[in-house]
């Protein structure tokens, strides 16, 4: 008789996974979210357009069917042109990055509007140029203003790696799947990975608090 | 390659599915509604012990992803005995669409208990204090003051959690709800073509949520005036 706890483990090793998807997809989507909201602000009509177009697609797109169709998708590409197929890995990484980029963007255009106008025309008349600007005044202001909904960005997205497991990256939930297949017993086996997903979620939240009690310092 | 997504069948078969993804999406909201208020008051209740279950409950829900949750409940929960020979499992816990709207109530409670706190933060001391001043209790100044001004407050919070739980139950796939997506995962099966189905899937997304935007913004106008 095999107990989920020999398999324990094998659970924990998932966290890596989960871990390490999650925060390159947020580490992506948040520069790729930073870019596109001060692009968004400083630049021409059709530019605007288009990056308003990419925020309310994805807003409207589940997760899920970014990554199938990224994954199925990129199988597509590769096939065609004769490369080897992209890991699932790479695949999740990728959709996420693009759709939690998405949300990240509005955040930081969220932002960007409640920096005080003053400063930066204060900028501008000390006569600085506006890359200058953006680097030592805008995006220093606009990341601490953005800090606590990027804290509950990114445990957003850790939850959301659970979704990866359907395109067979082996994190948590993945391995959860698995260990039930070998004993039988997915209510322990779930229910570890759910306490598991407790834990995570409590270190980021200890570590949020901290963060956001330090800024006020 | 995509000359699937010119079959009229695949679009009508996946259609199929919006029924279902709106009952749930209405189900998980009206029941996260409830459950959530209830949460919220809790939390903000002077007695710890009610606080304390409150902000478990909350914690408890936000950290697990619903997919897992989903799991648990659907593959897990029939294990327990009292589950499984209960008087509940012949009308509840048998069906998976149940068990999605349960997963989903749950989530969306702990989030929309968040929403109601921020509203219920909003109404100011006065307003509070004037309830008290007429003489009305506390539990009637919460369901006839604070509550409605909390709601009418937070109506556009609200609507964006209907958007992400409209998304969300696109997951009750994984666990045999027959949704939009799920439909057109079996309609990709059958004709071995994994992208087509999925598109077309996107396409109804899109209709939707923009549906449910045109009616936010309705709403949004009309509360300004």
């Amino acid at each position: 008789m095999n107990t989920t706890y020999a398999y324990l483990p094998y659970l924990v090793q998932g966290v890596t996974e989960s871990v390490a998807l999650g925060g390159a997809s947020f580490l992506v989507a948040t520069i790729f979210g930073l870019v596109l909201a001060l692009i968004r602000d400083n630049s021409s009509r059709f530019i605007q357009t288009l990056i308003t177009v990419y925020i309310s697609v994805f807003r409207a797109l589940p997760e899920l069917l970014t990554i199938l169709l990224t994954y199925y998708g990129s199988i597509v590409v590769t096939r065609s042109v004769g490369m080897s197929d992209l890991n699932p890995f790479a695949a999740a990484l990728i959709a996420l990055g693009v759709q939690i980029g998405s949300y990240a963007c509005q955040i930081f255009s969220d932002a960007y509007r409640a920096v005080p106008r003053g400063l930066i025309e204060a900028g501008h008349a000390v006569g600085m140029p506006s890359y200058k600007i953006n680097v030592r005044i805008a995006v220093p202001l606009m990341l601490r203003l953005a800090a606590p909904s990027l804290g509950s960005l990114l445990n957003v997205v850790i939850k959301l790696t659970a979704i990866a497991s359907v395109i067979g990256v082996t994190e948590l939930t993945r391995r959860a799947q698995i260990v039930v297949g070998a004993t039988h017993d997915p209510l322990a086996a779930f229910g570890c990975a759910a306490v598991i997903y407790l834990a995570i979620s409590a270190v980021l939240t200890i570590f949020q608090r901290r963060l956001e009690t330090a800024k006020q310092l | 390659m995509f000359d699937l997504l010119s079959h009229p069948d695949l679009w009508l078969a996946i259609a199929r599915g919006i029924p279902v993804t709106l009952a749930l999406t209405a189900l998980a909201m009206i029941f996260g509604l409830a459950v959530g208020t209830v949460v919220a008051v809790m939390v903000d209740s002077d007695d710890l012990v009610l606080k304390w279950s409150g902000e478990a409950f909350t914690f408890v829900f936000r950290a697990v992803p619903l997919l897992t949750l989903l799991y648990f409940l659907y593959y897990g929960l029939p294990n327990l005995s009292f589950v499984r020979h209960g008087p509940l499992w012949e009308v509840f816990f048998r069906y998976s669409f149940a068990i999605a709207v349960l997963g989903f109530s749950l989530n969306n409670a702990a989030y929309l208990a968040e929403v109601v706190r921020g509203g219920i933060k909003s109404v100011t001391r006065g307003q509070v204090e004037a309830c008290k001043a007429i003489g009305m209790s506390e539990g009637m100044a919460i369901r006839r003051v604070v509550l409605p001004i909390a709601f009418r407050n937070s109506v556009m919070t609200i609507g964006n959690e209907l958007v992400f739980t409209l998304k969300a139950t696109s997951i009750a796939s994984a666990i045999a709800v027959s949704d939009v997506l799920s439909n057109a995962r079996a309609y990709g099966k059958i004709f071995s073509d994994n992208l087509s189905p999925y598109i077309a899937a996107a396409v109804f997304y899109l209709l939707i949520v923009g549906l449910i935007d045109v009616a936010l913004s309705f709403i949004r106008r009309r509360s300004q005036m």
